[in-house]
């Protein structure tokens, strides 16, 4: 009996067996295989996401500029006149590319748009009254919203 | 007693073993090579998104400045403590983390005033280039504008 089992004991070979070093191998490899294309996926999302971004404040100034320029025709405009509801002056400011205007008794109320992307725009509300301009509104709005019908949130009242 | 190793018949299981270990190296050797390629890759990525946050960042900040200012010098002076006498144009050497440095200069910062064709408005340009790459290729660029209207106050142009 003793010596077949001395036998059996001497048959098996020595240190790691054939195919343990394969099966350790593979599992080492997916599990970096894993963690280099978690790491991979993480750091292009970020990346795709920085660009967005950066693009996204490129696009806001390049509108903030456009909305500025409307603001400095619509004032080498109205500036010039003392009357704010002088013919000629309304129709030059009809001529303003998306400017609307209100006359108020106290004043004239110019609003314009500038699409900042295809989904959000700036938009801008000034007020000229006794010969000055004050901005009432300059914010981003999305596409779908005005001021008549702002978005769904609670204002507080 | 007899060794162990030496009952192993030779050409046998040893053989085997052997030939085993040098496919598994070989095989780790060009997982490793490929890993650490996607890992090289990773950190390259996020290096660049870094960078390119900054820039945008530092746009940013300038842009406001300028809006509010119209000034360049003023810009310069308040973005990084520098003082530039009447220039239409600013190049500022930026270290990684877009902090003024002169000494290495991995950005360059460029910022170029124009005057529009209407009065009151001036537009600036933001260029930010590689600073070791001669061919000064740009990395980002933001255009941005303030209008003072001469002989007016303006009352807070804000987003």
């Amino acid at each position: 009996m003793d010596g077949k089992a001395d036998g059996r004991k001497n048959s098996r070979p020595a240190g790691i067996g054939t195919g343990y070093l394969s099966l350790m191998m593979i599992f080492v490899t997916l599990c970096l295989t894993a963690l280099a294309a978690l790491s991979f996926s993480a750091a292009r999302n970020e990346k795709k996401f920085s660009a967005r971004s950066a693009d996204y404040t490129a696009e806001y100034y390049a509108a903030d500029l456009e909305a500025k320029r409307t603001l400095a025709e619509i004032d080498s405009i109205v500036s010039g006149c003392s009357d704010y509801r002088d013919f000629m002056m309304l129709a030059e400011l009809d001529e303003v590319s998306g400017a609307e205007y209100e006359i108020l008794h106290d004043g004239l109320a110019v609003s314009w748009k500038t699409p900042i992307n295809d989904r959000q725009n700036i938009l801008c509300r000034i007020k000229f009254s006794a010969g000055e301009f004050e901005i009432l509104s300059w914010r981003t709005v999305s596409s779908g919203e005005t001021e008549e019908a702002p978005l769904g949130v609670w204002l507080g009242e | 007693m007899k060794s162990p190793i030496k009952s192993v018949p030779a050409g046998g299981r040893l053989n085997l073993f052997f030939m085993e270990m040098i496919i598994v190296l070989l095989f780790f050797g060009i997982a490793s090579a490929v890993i650490l390629n996607a890992f090289a890759a990773s950190d390259r990525l996020s290096r660049e998104s870094g960078w390119l946050e900054r820039m945008s960042f530092c746009a940013q900040s300038a842009a406001e400045v300028f809006s509010a200012t119209g000034s360049l010098s003023e810009t310069a002076e308040e973005l990084f403590g520098l003082t530039v006498s009447d220039s239409d144009e600013v190049v500022v050497p930026l270290d990684e983390g877009c902090v003024y440095s002169p000494e290495s200069a991995a950005l360059l910062m460029t910022m170029t005033v124009s005057e529009d064709k209407t009065e009151g408005l001036m537009e600036m340009h933001i260029v930010f280039t590689d600073g070791n790459d001669e061919s000064g290729e740009t990395l980002y660029e933001v255009r941005s504008g303030a209008y003072l209207p001469p002989k007016r106050a303006v009352n807070g142009i804000g987003r």
